[in-house]
Order: C-alpha cells, then sequence, then structure tokens
C-alpha cells in the first residue's frame, strides 16, 4: 500500500493506492502527464493541476509570513525599493515583466524590506522568493 | 510582380496559418526563428528555415536587418509580417521594399497615419468618423493634464498613442491620481513602445468593442467585409469574439461599415485591415483605432463568408483587384462562427505561465478549426505572447455554434502548461454570454469561481495513481507524454480517503 499527497489549491488529501488491488478497467476521459511535482489531469473536458506534497518539503505558493515569492515566472523589469526602507501595505516593490505584460509586487504588509533577493533585469521562475518584509 | 517565395517575419500560429495559404497557392514559404523556437512549429511547416540567432527579441523577431539578411539568404521575393512584431511597423515595410521585396501589407503612410493614436484620432474626425471624446494633442505637463481631465470627466483612460491591443492603458478615478498615473503611464508606454507620449481618452463604460475588417486594393477600391464582436475581454485584451454581432441591426451596420470604409480611404488603405470601435447602449459609436494588419481573430470572418483573407493579401499585394464579390455587392454571410483564444495563463489573474506541453489532443469534426502554433513537446517560455491556439468554429446559428464550442472545447487536452480554458469555458456557460447581450465587463461579472473548477473524485484519484506511478521524473525534465495514456490502464487499484 502506497500514500500519496496531493494538494489542490488550497486543498490537501492523503490517498492510499493498493497495489494489489483488482484492475478496474478503462475510463477514456481521464488523461494524466506528470512534470516535477505536479500532475496534470485532464478528466472530462476539463483540466486540474495537483501538487504532490513530499514529508521532507514545506509548503510553498503565495507569501509566507513575510516572505515575497514570484507569482509567475518572468524578468525583473524595475525594483523601486532598498533593503532597509520602511515599506507600506500596497507599495508596488517590484515590477515583473513577462509574455510582454507587467505585473506590479506589492507589500502584503507594513513593515521593513529587510532582504532584497534580486535585481533589476534578473529572470525568475514562478514561486521564487524576491524579498523579505519583517 | 508574382510572389514565388515568401518569408514569414513571425512565429507560433499566425506563422503556421500564413504559410497554410501560401502552400495552397504554388507559393514556397520561408521560417525565421530565435535559437529557443528552433524546434517550434512553425519552423516544421515551411520548406525553408533560416535562423535568426539566439538572443532577445530585439536581436530576432525584431530585427529588421536580420529578418532582411534571412529573405537575401533563403531567396524569397516578398514578406509577410503576420500580426505583432513588426507588422506595423512603417520602417520595417520600407526597409523590405527598399530591399527589393514585396511588402504584403499596407503601404507605410498609411501605417505611419494610423500608427500613432493622437494622429489617428485627428484625422478621423477629419474624415467625419466620430472619435472616442479625449486629447487632441499629446499632454506634456501635469497643469495641462488636469485641465484636460477636468474637460473630458472622470473616469477616464490614459492611452500610449503608440500602443495597442490593451498595453500601456490605466484607468484613473479621480483627478487626484491623474498625476501619478501619468508618470507611470509614461514609464509603460516608453519601455512597451520606445515612446512615452500619452494621451487621455473618456472612459465609456457598459459598452461593447466591435471591429469592422476593411479591405483595400491598388486601384483604390476600400469595402468592408462586416463586423466581429470583440466584447469578452481580460486585461483590455480579447478571448472570444463573434461574427455576427448580436448589437448591429442592418441601420447601425451600414452606418459603422461606412465610416470603416471612410478611415480606410482617409489613409488610402491597401490590404486587410481593421478599425475598432466602441459601441454604446443607444448604439452611438465611437472610432477607437485601426489595425494596419491581419487580426488575430481574421479566421471567423473568413469562416462566415467563406472566404481566405490571406490569399485576399497575397493577390492584392501582386497587383490583384479585390474579389468581385466583395465589390458587385453579392456577399452575403453564412451562419455564426466563434473563436475562443487559448492562452498559457491562469484563468483567474490572468497571469502568465510557463512549461513544456507534455500531452497535446486537437478537437475536431464538423465545423471545428483549429490555428495552433504548439504541438506536443512544445516549449513555452516567458519571452513571447502568451497565444498558443485558436479554436474557430462555425454553425448554422449562434446557439449551434456555442454548442459546437462547448463540444469541440471538451475534446481539446492541453497537459503540461496552465491554460486560460476553464475561463473560455466559464464564458461559453454564462447566461450573460448566452443572451448575446453583453458588454466588456462580462469576464468581470463571472461569478466567483467561475473559471477554477474544483476536481471531481475521479481526478483525485487519477493524479493519486499518476504520482505513484513508476517513471514520475524529476522536477523540470520533461515527462514522456505517452508514459501514462490512462491512469486505470495496467495499474493496481486505489482506495481514497484517510
Amino acid at each position: 500500500m502506497k500514500s500519496v499527497r496531493l494538494r489542490h489549491r488550497e486543498e490537501t488529501r492523503e490517498i492510499r493506492v493498493d497495489e494489489d488491488a483488482p484492475r478496474i478497467g478503462r475510463s477514456p476521459r481521464i488523461v494524466t502527464a506528470v512534470a516535477g511535482d505536479t500532475i496534470f489531469v485532464w478528466c472530462d473536458g476539463a483540466t486540474h493541476a495537483f501538487e504532490r506534497v513530499r514529508a521532507s518539503r514545506s509548503a510553498s505558493g503565495g507569501e509566507r509570513g513575510g516572505d515575497l515569492l514570484a507569482p509567475m515566472p518572468g524578468r525583473v523589469r524595475k525594483v523601486s525599493a532598498a533593503a532597509g526602507d520602511r515599506v507600506e501595505r500596497g507599495m508596488v516593490l517590484i515590477v515583473l515583466e513577462a509574455m510582454k505584460m507587467e505585473h506590479a509586487i506589492r507589500a502584503p504588509k507594513d513593515g521593513i524590506l529587510k532582504r532584497l533577493l534580486v535585481k533589476e533585469g534578473d529572470l525568475v521562475d514562478a514561486g521564487v522568493e524576491l524579498a523579505q518584509i519583517g | 510582380m508574382k510572389i514565388h517565395r515568401l518569408l514569414i517575419a513571425n512565429r507560433g500560429e499566425i506563422a503556421v496559418r500564413v504559410m497554410r495559404t501560401a502552400r495552397e497557392m504554388g507559393i514556397e514559404t520561408v521560417a525565421v526563428y530565435s535559437e529557443s523556437d528552433a524546434g517550434a512549429v512553425h519552423v516544421g511547416q515551411a520548406d525553408r528555415a533560416v535562423s535568426l540567432g539566439a538572443g532577445p527579441l530585439r536581436d530576432t523577431y525584431l530585427s529588421v536587418a536580420g529578418l532582411l539578411q534571412a529573405a537575401r539568404a533563403a531567396g524569397a521575393d516578398a514578406v509577410h509580417p503576420g500580426y505583432g512584431f513588426l507588422s506595423e511597423n512603417a520602417g520595417f515595410a520600407r526597409a523590405v521594399s527598399d530591399a527589393g521585396l514585396l511588402w504584403v501589407g499596407p503601404p507605410p503612410a498609411a501605417m505611419e497615419e494610423m500608427g500613432g493614436k493622437l494622429r489617428s484620432r485627428a484625422k478621423m474626425e477629419a474624415a467625419g468618423v466620430p472619435v472616442v471624446p479625449g486629447s487632441r494633442q499629446a499632454v506634456v505637463d501635469d497643469a495641462g493634464l488636469a485641465a484636460e481631465g477636468k474637460r473630458i470627466g472622470f473616469p477616464l483612460l490614459i492611452k500610449a498613442s503608440a500602443g495597442g491591443g490593451g498595453k500601456g492603458m490605466a484607468r484613473v478615478e479621480r483627478p487626484e491620481d491623474l498625476p501619478a498615473a501619468l508618470a507611470e503611464g509614461r514609464r509603460v508606454a516608453a519601455a512597451a513602445f520606445g515612446d512615452e507620449t500619452v494621451y487621455l481618452e473618456r472612459l465609456l463604460e457598459g459598452c461593447r468593442h466591435v471591429e469592422f475588417q476593411v479591405f483595400g486594393d491598388q486601384a483604390g477600391n476600400a469595402v468592408h467585409l462586416r463586423e466581429r464582436e470583440c466584447s469578452v475581454q481580460r486585461r483590455h485584451q480579447k478571448i472570444v469574439e463573434e461574427a455576427p454581432s448580436a448589437a448591429l441591426g442592418d441601420a447601425l451596420r451600414a452606418a459603422m461599415g461606412a465610416a470603416a470604409v471612410a478611415a480606410a480611404r482617409a489613409v488610402a488603405y491597401v490590404g486587410a485591415g481593421t478599425v475598432e470601435f466602441l459601441v454604446d447602449r443607444n448604439g452611438g459609436f465611437y472610432f477607437l483605432e485601426m489595425n494596419t494588419r491581419l487580426q488575430v481573430e481574421h479566421a471567423i470572418t473568413e469562416e462566415t463568408l467563406g472566404c481566405d483573407l490571406v490569399r485576399a493579401q497575397l493577390e492584392v499585394a501582386q497587383g490583384a483587384a479585390l474579389p468581385a464579390a466583395w465589390t458587385d455587392g453579392s456577399l452575403r454571410p453564412r451562419g455564426h462562427s466563434l473563436e475562443l483564444r487559448l492562452y498559457a495563463e491562469d484563468p483567474v489573474e490572468f497571469l502568465p505561465r510557463t512549461g513544456r506541453i507534455l500531452v497535446y489532443r486537437e478537437p475536431g469534426g464538423p465545423g471545428v478549426r483549429v490555428d495552433a502554433g504548439v504541438a506536443q513537446g512544445s516549449v513555452v517560455g516567458v519571452e513571447f505572447d502568451p497565444l498558443l491556439a485558436k479554436l474557430i468554429v462555425w454553425g448554422p446559428d449562434r446557439d449551434a455554434a456555442i454548442r459546437r464550442a462547448r463540444r469541440a472545447l471538451s475534446e481539446w487536452v492541453v497537459l503540461g502548461v496552465e491554460t486560460n480554458m476553464p475561463l473560455l469555458r466559464a464564458v461559453l456557460d454564462s447566461p450573460e454570454f448566452a443572451s448575446g447581450n453583453y458588454d466588456t465587463g462580462l469576464v468581470a461579472r463571472l461569478p466567483p469561481g467561475a473559471a477554477a473548477p474544483e476536481p471531481p473524485e475521479a481526478a483525485w484519484i487519477a493524479a493519486a495513481l499518476a504520482a505513484s506511478g513508476p517513471q514520475t521524473p524529476a522536477a523540470g525534465t520533461a515527462a514522456s507524454p505517452s508514459s501514462l495514456p490512462d491512469p486505470w490502464e495496467g495499474l493496481p487499484g486505489w482506495r481514497a480517503g484517510a
């Protein structure tokens, strides 16, 4: 018996797979593809992306406390604050650009910009840490 | 001049689209590509392919010198620019002609007249075409700006004069927000278009976005080929278009069509162009801009009129007159067509997504056309436009076309890169869209969660089976698309729950 933890947006489930159970036939309207820890499922015309949750890894995605993560892959077009600056909630700190589209990264809360981990021109992946606010 | 070998200065679905017609006309095709695009679909469709080297867009797809060198190297005698990239760049058009190549597009002078929004607005007013109320000249200082804002009224839009495609636009609610919004607008305009000129325009809300296809030939004939309804938008960019528009009766269509032709004639237009309008609830219409190129959504015009706009572009460029059916009044539209744009982006916040397309299966069958720039294995990167493919359906009437679109969408499998497909489905399922009575606010009014459906139980189970399979590849590597075509097949049983 194998156990798999999966997350879809906010919901996490543990699903056990019984390798010895009898096969149950075909389901033609399902297709899956795996890329790293992401499992894509096409099910009856709709696509869903699941993240495999491994015990050794902490949760990622969104902001962890004062950490600011890139919501999309792209290039850092503009950095408008420096480490040590006092920032206010809603202030634009970083502008990311991808596919000719700009996206402003704003301070999630009031505080001090403790660390700035990117500079203008950097390429970042989605989920990469950009800055920390304390 | 006869075209023997055509270079397509573009990539993705539009490059493939142009190549298909060229091949039907017996014209050889030349693809260009940047090194990161060497395996792209458009490269594999061409008779010849020439590398533009590696590097950023300005050194590859936007490099006039590189493109001309590629044309020489491949022995091309004509250049089709597609849309985007250099398609509306008059300097490129001139450079192509100066190099002795045939430019498949409008005269550079017409591109310049329509390229600057401020200039085109003035030109249209002079031609008697109504424009959206707004600035007549570029606002340079903050005092003048405040006065302009007061005159035009809030809320208003700051727009980049050199802009287009919804880029470089910002909404301003209150006079006190204007100076900051202007500074930001200039910065974005300078970064995106190399020209920081911005102007103000009244924000007309509750409007529909309706455009007319126009076409001119070298003998001075100009016609319109009816309208496309483009009000389903996100971030001011179209995602679903239809022809005909449910908002237009015969009288309004005739009035707008005449204005569109007047716009084309005002700049001695040749080739395919599109005149965009806003239409208010009272049937008032206002010129927005003219796109001096083939439009992304040109296919719904082709499907309802039974024509090939790329063929007409190539024929007109070679000196032919407009097709007789377009000028003698015998053109009759048939049925209804929808286009749905598949973007590599999340369907809720519309942020770009990248990755490798691991599984790709296209819909087909009666009335279904897919113009795609990707295939299984394609890499979707951050440097290009997120448009992956267009689904175009035709049906005998609007309801049939919507049912067909829903059916075709349910056949389309794209795994590996998140797409806006759930949003497209939510639009088709929305009662507002079904009614035909909608405006550019439709996407914002979709019920919360409509574009983010919860996975059914079976999807969780399939994901668990796929995750526990023996061949889960390491992070960052490409999974074999055929590794798990059917999770139920050949795998042991499962048990859900804690």
